[in-house]
């Protein structure tokens, strides 16, 4: 995968590795999470290229992305409010569904084992995320981590190949921030992630490669070890987060 | 606090559910064999607004996009069905069909440039529909008879049946809003219904769950189009007539203030929204003449502040003083920092999967 001349951000280029954890830091206003839109086609940058499994993103229209085995997190959710916690994983999983309108209309046979299938689907990452309890209750109204878990079930119910994960630690207590690095620890090996987060210690523990992001430009490549060291980094980064 | 504790999806669950549909049928059914034919006439207009608001309950309180225009596609499946049996030979059942075929081809060419628009404009540019359907009705003469309107041959009762021709409307329209509000059910559960409520609350979680939601935005447009074009078909069975005067402006809220009152995010609501607009503006009038409109506008706007979720909504929480449904007991990996059912939405919250905005 590749990200080329991406506009909020100038230039950028870097690449991962199938089946890596790629953590991608910076300060606010860096571009991680503009950089992640693009990926996910919600924004068009004016150049450059994504490719992603010899596909060129920027091709595709935006709901085309999941199909891909593309799937991300947002750092301020993106759950459906009215839906149940279940719905919202569900919705996160149906992206293969042939249900249309006329089918549905009729409730066709398939669509009904499609609508069970996705629903043990659900189930299992529900269990998984240690959600079960709240399955049937609105996404509305719950507490912040547990919303934040959720928006990570949704991502993860799509059986994503890359899983772009927008900031998953902020906003848990530190707990579940361990746990969370367990959980991401298990999704290796299945899918590529890409790391967006503040919390370092999570991102240095986690990663195989960290590309750091300044003012929109690569600053530093290379393993948790190397960039700790990069003297860029430390002057751009550690010196104003520190 | 409820008189009854049920499983949701246990025996007892589905029982209490079929058994509330069919005695809601037998209900149904039985009406119009003890009621005036007068009070049939106006249960029928009560179905084919009940169709009609089916689909604009489905745009409006699923997808959350509010049109103006709905009195239009009421309009032209009316004089479709009425033209095709005034001048064709046509059988009037496949009137229905090419109503809704009709309105549905208009409702995707309009729907097509109006999916670039939302909240506000969109409503502007329906509005600006419904505007030009009178205007156009009665110019189009040689199709729609003008200004004098069109005689309809109305369905007649067919021999097997031996039912007077105000019951024999009344049940051919119900047996078609019966389809139409199964169909309507349907498309408001399951994938297509999760896609609808993203759309509408999360329209970025929608893009990047793989939904293609100009499509689904045009094709649910389409959709509410031809429901109401089956209305209007209905309604020209039922009147035996059609005219311009039958579909002002005033169509189209009341096809809306019918969703909103029966409760937008319920296809039940439908009807319970249609039951309204049909009989309180004429009990209104029989109270006073001179005051229909305000005490309509007053029922209203009591209905709106008073009951959040409309009829339906109403329906629901009465519902659940009665029988209170929980979710089975999770097995394993419930150790969980929520609190537990205690908790579970009442009141004015709204239930699991539940679509009130």
């Amino acid at each position: 995968m590749r990200f080329g001349g991406v506009t909020a951000l100038s230039g950028v280029s870097f690449g991962v590795r199938p089946g890596e954890v790629c953590g991608l830091i910076g300060p606010n206003g860096a571009g991680k999470t503009t950089l992640f839109d693009c990926v996910s086609r919600l924004t068009r940058p004016q150049e450059g290229t994504i490719t992603y499994a010899g596909q060129d993103l920027l091709a595709l229209p935006t709901h085309r992305v999941a199909a891909l085995g593309v799937a991300r997190t947002f750092q301020h959710l993106g759950l459906v409010p009215s839906l149940s916690v279940r719905d919202n994983v569900m919705l996160g999983a149906q992206h293969g569904s042939r249900a249309g309108f006329a089918a549905s209309a009729l409730r066709l046979p398939f669509v009904r084992a499609g609508e069970r299938a996705l629903r043990a689907r659900a189930d299992a990452v529900l269990e998984r995320l240690e959600l079960t309890r709240v399955a049937a209750r609105p996404a509305a109204g719950l507490p912040y981590g547990t919303l934040k878990r959720i928006e990570l079930a949704r991502a993860l119910a799509a059986e994503p190949t890359l899983l772009l994960l927008d900031e998953p630690a902020s906003g848990l207590a530190h707990g579940e921030v361990d746990e969370l690095a367990g959980l991401i620890e298990t999704v290796r090996g299945d899918a590529t992630v890409v790391l967006v987060e503040h919390h370092m210690g999570m991102v240095m523990r986690l990663s195989d490669t960290v590309v750091v992001l300044d003012f929109g430009k690569v600053i530093a490549t290379g393993t948790p070890a190397e960039v700790r060291e990069d003297p860029a980094v430390l002057a751009a980064y550690l010196g104003t987060a520190a | 606090m409820s008189l009854v504790t049920v499983v949701a999806g246990s025996r007892a669950h589905r029982a209490l559910r079929w058994g509330t549909i069919a005695a809601g049928t037998a209900v149904a059914l039985a009406v119009p064999f003890n009621s005036s034919p007068s009070l049939n006439g106006d249960l029928t207009l009560v179905l084919c607004y009940a169709v009609a608001a089916a689909g604009l309950g489905m745009l409006v309180g699923y997808a959350g996009q509010v049109s103006l225009g709905h009195g239009a596609f009421f309009a032209v499946g009316a004089y479709t069905a009425a033209a095709l049996l005034a001048k064709t030979d046509l059988h009037w059942l496949l009137a229905l069909p090419a109503a809704a075929a009709v309105t549905f081809a208009l409702g995707l060419a309009f729907g097509i440039p109006a999916l670039r628009l939302r909240g506000i404009y969109l409503a502007l540019v329906t509005l600006a529909l419904a505007v030009a359907a009178g205007p156009v009705l009665k110019r189009a003469e040689p199709v729609t008879g003008g200004v004098s309107g069109l005689s309809v041959p109305q369905p007649p009762v067919p021999g097997w049946l031996a039912v007077d021709a105000d019951q024999w409307l009344y049940l051919l329209s119900l047996a078609v809003t019966g389809v139409m509000l199964l169909i309507a059910v349907n498309l408001t559960r399951g994938s297509l219904g999760r896609s609808l409520l993203a759309i509408r609350d999360g329209e970025r979680a929608a893009r990047t769950a793989g939904i293609d939601v100009a499509r689904v935005k045009t094709l649910l447009f389409a959709t509410a189009g031809a429901y109401a074009g089956v209305g209007g078909a209905l309604f020209a069975f039922a009147l035996g007539f059609v005219a311009p005067e039958s579909f002002t402006l005033l169509l189209s809220f009341t096809l809306l203030s019918a969703v909103v009152v029966g409760g937008l995010g319920t296809v039940a609501g439908a009807v319970l929204g249609a039951l309204f607009v049909v009989f309180v503006p004429q009990y209104a009038g029989e109270v006073d003449q001179a005051l229909t409109g305000i005490i309509y506008g007053g029922a209203l706007i009591a209905v709106v502040y008073l009951l959040p979720g409309g009829a339906a909504g109403l329906l629901r929480r009465l519902r659940r003083r009665l029988i209170d449904v929980v979710e089975p007991t999770p097995q394993r990996g419930d150790n969980d920092a929520v609190p537990t059912s205690d908790t579970a939405p009442v009141g004015g919250q709204p239930a699991a999967g539940g679509v009130r905005p």
